[in-house]
C-alpha cells in the first residue's frame, strides 16, 4: 500500500513466515494499536484474540511460508475488517468453507457450546474452535475466499 | 507443595499453581497460555488434580484466572477436558468449580461463561 496524503482509513499490513514465535508479538501489537486507533481497549482485545486465533489456523495449516495478516478501519462505515492469507490445499479450503458456513448459519452461543463438546472428544492437539470463539465472541461476519493457492479468511467487526 | 503433592505447571510464558483450600483445592493460572499444542503439559496435570479429587472425596475446586491474561482455544479445550470428565460421574462423586475471572480482561467474562454451560449447576462463576 502506498503512502498518500489525507488518509482517512487506517490500515496496517504485516507479511510473515507462518511461525508460531510471531503470533503473541501481532496479537500484542494489534492491541495497543486498536486500543489507541478505536479509543476502546475491550474492542482492540476481541480483534487482537480474533486475529491471534486466526494466525493460529494460518500456521498449522498452511501449505508454504508465508502469512499476511491485514486490518482497515473504515470509520466512515463503523466496521473494522481483519483478514488472514496463507497458501494452503483445496482439501483444506473445503474443510475451512464447510466451517465458516456452519458457523455462519447457526446461533453463535449454540454453535460454540456444540464446537466446545466436540472438542472435548478431539484427542488430535487441535480443538476447531477458534473461529467459533471468533463469532461468539465478538458476533462478528466471517467470510472465506481463494485466489489459486491462497485462502483468505476475513471477519467484519461491526464498531456500533 | 499441595496437599496432593502434585508439582505445578510453569512453562515459558505461563504457570499453573495447585493450592489448598480448607474446603477443597485451588487453581491459579498466570501470564499467556497461547503454545501450540498445550494438551501434553496441561491434561495429565489436570487428570492428575481431577484423580486426587475423586480418590479424597474433595467437592470444590476453586479456578483462579484472575491473572491469566491470554488463552487460546487450545487452552480451552485442556479445561473442557477437565470438566467434561466430571460431568458423567455419579452424584455422590461430583464436585462443583468455582471460576474467578477479572472483569478486566475482556475474553474472560465471555470464555469462561461458556464454560459453565458446559457443565450447568457445577460450575458458578465469580467476575472481579
Amino acid at each position: 500500500m502506498e503512502l498518500s496524503k489525507n488518509i482517512k482509513d487506517g490500515f496496517i499490513e504485516l507479511v510473515f513466515g507462518p511461525r508460531w514465535t510471531y503470533i503473541a508479538a501481532v496479537r500484542s501489537f494489534l492491541q495497543s494499536f486498536l486500543a489507541i486507533a478505536l479509543t476502546d481497549c475491550k474492542k482492540a482485545d476481541v480483534i487482537s484474540m480474533a486475529a491471534s486465533e486466526l494466525l493460529e489456523n494460518a500456521v498449522k495449516y498452511a501449505s508454504e511460508e508465508g502469512t499476511k495478516v491485514a486490518v482497515e478501519h473504515k470509520p466512515e462505515e463503523s466496521k473494522l475488517y481483519l483478514s488472514v492469507e496463507n497458501f494452503s490445499t483445496p482439501t483444506n479450503w473445503e474443510v475451512l468453507k464447510n466451517e465458516i458456513d456452519r458457523i455462519n448459519n447457526g446461533n453463535p452461543e449454540e454453535v460454540y457450546l456444540m464446537k466446545m463438546a466436540e472438542a472435548a472428544l478431539r484427542t488430535d492437539g487441535g480443538s476447531q474452535l477458534g473461529l467459533a470463539r471468533i463469532r461468539y465472541e465478538s458476533n462478528a461476519e466471517i467470510k472465506f475466499s481463494t485466489d489459486n493457492d491462497l485462502v483468505k479468511v476475513s471477519v467484519i467487526f461491526d464498531l456500533k | 507443595m499441595n496437599k496432593f503433592g502434585l508439582e505445578n505447571v510453569v512453562t515459558e510464558k505461563a504457570n499453573v499453581e495447585l493450592t489448598d483450600l480448607d474446603n477443597g483445592v485451588k487453581v491459579n493460572f498466570s501470564g499467556d497460555i497461547d503454545i501450540q499444542n498445550p494438551e501434553p503439559i496441561f491434561v495429565p496435570f489436570f487428570e492428575q488434580i481431577h484423580n486426587n479429587i475423586i480418590e479424597n472425596g474433595i467437592k470444590y475446586v476453586e479456578l483462579d484466572f484472575s491473572k491469566l491474561t491470554f488463552l487460546n482455544s487450545s487452552g480451552i479445550k485442556t479445561l473442557i477436558k477437565w470438566i467434561t470428565k466430571v460431568t458423567p460421574l455419579p452424584a455422590d462423586k461430583k464436585y462443583n468449580f468455582k471460576v474467578i475471572a477479572n472483569s478486566q480482561i475482556t475474553w474472560q467474562e465471555t470464555s469462561l461463561k461458556m464454560l459453565s454451560m458446559l457443565a450447568p449447576g457445577l460450575i458458578e462463576i465469580q467476575i472481579q
